[in-house]
């Protein structure tokens, strides 16, 4: 067995990430549906415990009860072509089963489709189920610097959306707490880029399932003090391994690239297997979605740039070029993309990335076609086969 | 023009849009393509360019596989597939929407896939109920307007605007004037597609001298759901089974044609108007459940007695409408059918066991 070495604020991650669960399921506060991607500092600002389905798809996934779950919402109508997250969350609803039961109801909802238009439309069948308004920001493709259309579209919306906030909760939305949670998300967001930036290091000292299990908090609690705390703990750790010189996989042979969300309820078996091997995931993609700083002298006008410029809502060329950069600051050996049935957005395209990757650098990768939550499409020995084969032409 | 010669013309134009246009190009006529209804057809034609609905191209094969991957709709790998293989090789410039996520990407894969392609990118807004969607899709048209008189070499006037504005008027009250007269649904379904693959004026040339037919008695009456449906063959299955369309939720029918665009407006304006303000497909938000409320009420309205879903087979939007649509005909009694539809088309048995039981639960109309 690989041995995984856990970082100290492991253990304050459970804590939190429990405080987290237990308000969201006992406060009497107003709850609200998130997308990751969505702007969720309006909604702390406003006192609105965010819960975040698609975390909770992820923990379905790596309990092993995606299969159970999304066969369910097949008897409720919804074929495989769609989004595993949205599948296995509304069966969980419909059913109350999960890790935790079903998640507590929502009073609103927000939803954004800079991640994918499947965002909306399971938002859409979530606001019909619990018969709560839906609030949607709509963030248009973006082939590099926003147009100025975009960028009267974005802020008219934004507006938008804080007056109906307001209007739900018979309050209006404090301003001023919204650019100080703005502030915290942007000082966050820095430290999480820094701790990305130090897997650089040879050996890394982060594989990327290390990366998978400590993004919760920046996915759930961003913008709050806990998450910029526990973020700080988290460099100063990581900082203190890269000095020690200790990699995150024993005997660092191959540093490879990861695409895509994970196949979680593969997820120890996967890179575990990976890491016997001495392949270490030094960078991916998917966790270093969670980035943007904010420039409080236009508070709404970046808030709106930041989640438009995510990586999955920028054109090919762009996003072509992030995993260029990435293989060269990473110095990586060797890309592994996951083809994720679930989601047509990050994953159309892929095919072509690969072979840009390639041209551009000379370096190469493998394809594997699974699925983040529905575990049958995942073949366990075909896709030890093909990593083995391919670490092995790395050689 | 009778009947039997209007779908004999019609059907041509639909089995084979691409011989005539080339044709034209050659007389020194160019056409742009464009991808789904949310494009104005109105822009294009003012522009100097017949527009052409790009609605099916060769089964998907090598191409598409190399781009894209096989759980994309078939609609889409078709497309990539005919832009790639040539089949398209007339078009001056091609207009992609944004629309579902699948064609978002697409229009990165097309530069790649086939070079040369001049791909013109339009945001449609995903909201289309506010004034600041309008807004923006207004400026959208604004800069699409830009593009193509580049293509063109010329400018779109205000005046030549409305022209072909009052052009497509005119060709959507024919075919409103056709879908009354109940023609069955080769004729009527080929009308659709052949306004979409040739321009308005070749189209009023066909439709205005046609005499009113028979009408259609003694079939099943039914509605029909789905996304783009341009084949024609799937129209014939229903009417093997006795049944007749009379009212749809089809992208390449009455979602294309229904609603006039304002003629006396700011063209642009009234334009982004008509185009967000219809009954939204399944790539739009809907808060108020509108594409439920209208299928009953065109069911009801139309005395539909049964309700065919004819979609593309891994189309995740029209998936994610289906189950509360269904649900929603259920408990009104409705009886209804999914088919899943792959290009090529192959009705398979369990189509057709399908379409027999409801064809079974249907009476006989007038
Ligand atoms: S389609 Fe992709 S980006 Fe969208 S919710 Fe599903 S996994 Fe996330
Ligand atoms: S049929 Fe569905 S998946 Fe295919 S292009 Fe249309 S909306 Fe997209």
């Amino acid at each position: 067995m690989a041995r995984r070495l856990k970082l100290p604020c492991e253990e304050t991650m459970k804590e939190v990430m429990t405080a987290y669960y237990t308000e969201a399921f006992t406060s009497d506060r107003p709850k609200a549906w998130v997308t990751s991607g969505a702007p969720v500092e309006l909604l702390l600002a406003a006192d609105v415990i965010p819960i975040f389905p698609e975390n909770y798809g992820a923990m379905i996934g790596a309990r092993h009860m995606g299969g159970d779950l999304c066969s369910a919402a097949g008897d409720l109508g919804f074929d495989d072509c769609v989004c595993s997250y949205a599948r296995c969350t509304i069966a969980s609803t419909a059913r109350g089963e999960g890790p935790l039961g079903a998640l507590p109801a929502p009073d609103l909802l927000l939803a954004c489709n800079n991640g994918c238009g499947t965002m909306f439309k399971w938002y859409e069948v979530l606001s019909r189920r619990f018969d709560v308004p839906l609030l949607f920001f709509d963030t248009p493709y973006c082939a590099g610097e926003p147009t100025p259309q975009d960028r009267a579209y974005l802020v008219r919306q934004l507006e938008r959306i804080l007056s109906d906030l307001g209007d739900i909760l018979g309050r209006e939305v404090d301003r001023d707490k919204l650019w100080e949670t703005l502030q915290i998300s942007s000082d966050t967001a820095k430290l999480w880029v820094e701790i990305q930036e130090l897997r650089r290091a040879h050996p890394s000292p982060l594989n990327s399932p290390d990366m998978f299990l400590h993004m919760a908090i920046i996915v759930t609690l961003r913008g709050t003090d806990t998450a910029y705390r526990y973020y700080q703990d988290m460099l100063a750790q990581v900082r203190e391994r890269v000095e020690r010189g200790e990699g995150a996989v024993e005997n660092e042979r191959y540093r490879l690239l990861w695409d895509h969300i994970p196949p979680w309820y593969a997820l120890r078996d996967f890179f575990d297997f990976c890491a016997e091997q001495g392949a270490c995931f030094a960078v991916d993609t998917y966790t270093n979605v969670w980035q943007g700083e904010f420039d409080l002298a236009r508070p709404l006008e970046s808030l709106a740039e930041c989640y438009q410029m995510v990586m999955p809502n920028l054109r090919l060329p762009l996003r072509a070029s992030m995993y260029v950069d990435y293989i060269r600051d990473y110095d990586i050996d060797g890309f592994v993309i996951h083809s994720n049935h679930s989601c047509k957005s990050y994953c159309l395209g892929e095919y072509e990335i690969a072979r840009r990757i390639t041209a551009e650098t000379g370096v190469r990768g493998v394809i594997l076609e699974a699925d983040m939550v529905d575990p049958k499409f995942y073949s366990e020995a075909q896709i030890k086969q093909m990593i083995t084969a391919f670490l092995e032409s790395l050689d | 023009m009778e009947y039997s010669e209007a779908v004999e013309r019609m059907t041509e134009i639909v089995r084979d849009p691409h011989a005539p246009l080339r044709a034209k190009r050659v007389g020194g006529s160019e056409a742009a393509g464009y991808f789904c209804s949310y494009v104005p057809v109105e822009l294009i034609h003012a522009a100097g360019f017949t527009p052409v609905r790009m609605l099916l191209g060769p089964p998907p094969g090598d191409a598409a596989g190399a781009f894209m991957q096989p759980f994309c709709c078939s609609f889409a790998r078709s497309l990539l597939e005919g832009l790639a293989d040539g089949t398209y090789d007339y078009l001056s410039a091609v207009i992609m929407p944004h629309t579902c996520d699948t064609i978002r990407n697409l229009s990165d894969l097309v530069e790649t896939a086939a070079p040369g392609t001049r791909v013109m990118c339009l945001m449609v807004p995903t909201i289309t109920h506010t004034p600041e969607a309008v807004d923006f899709m207004t400026e959208e048209l604004a800069a699409l307007k830009i593009a193509l008189e580049a293509v063109a070499g010329r400018g779109v006037g205000e005046s030549g605007l409305r022209e072909s504005i009052a052009l497509y008027n005119r060709c959507r009250s024919a075919l409103a004037g056709l879908r009354e007269a109940n023609p069955g649904n080769r004729l009527l379904y080929a009308a659709y597609l052949a306004l979409q693959l040739t321009g308005p004026e070749e189209f009023l040339d066909l439709i205005e001298p046609l005499e009113p037919g028979e009408e259609r008695a003694g079939t099943k009456r039914v509605a029909v759901v789905g996304g783009p449906l341009p084949l024609l063959e799937v129209f014939d299955l229903l009417e093997e089974y006795g049944m007749s369309v009379v009212w749809d939720d089809i992208c390449t029918a009455s979602r294309f044609a229904a609603g006039m665009v304002g003629e006396h407006a700011d063209p642009l304006r009234a334009l982004a108007e008509r185009y967000l303000g219809r009954r939204p497909c399944p790539t739009k938000l809907d808060p108020t459940n509108r594409r439920e409320e209208s299928l009953i009420e065109g069911v009801r309205a139309s005395g539909a007695e049964g309700v065919v879903f004819a979609q593309q087979a891994f189309c995740e939007f029209h998936s994610f409408d289906y189950p509360g649509l269904k649900k929603r005909l259920d408990a009104e009694g409705i009886p209804s059918v999914r088919l899943d539809l792959e290009h090529p088309f192959q009705p398979t048995g369990q189509m057709k066991t399908r379409l027999q039981a409801l064809s079974e639960m249907l009476s006989e109309g007038v």
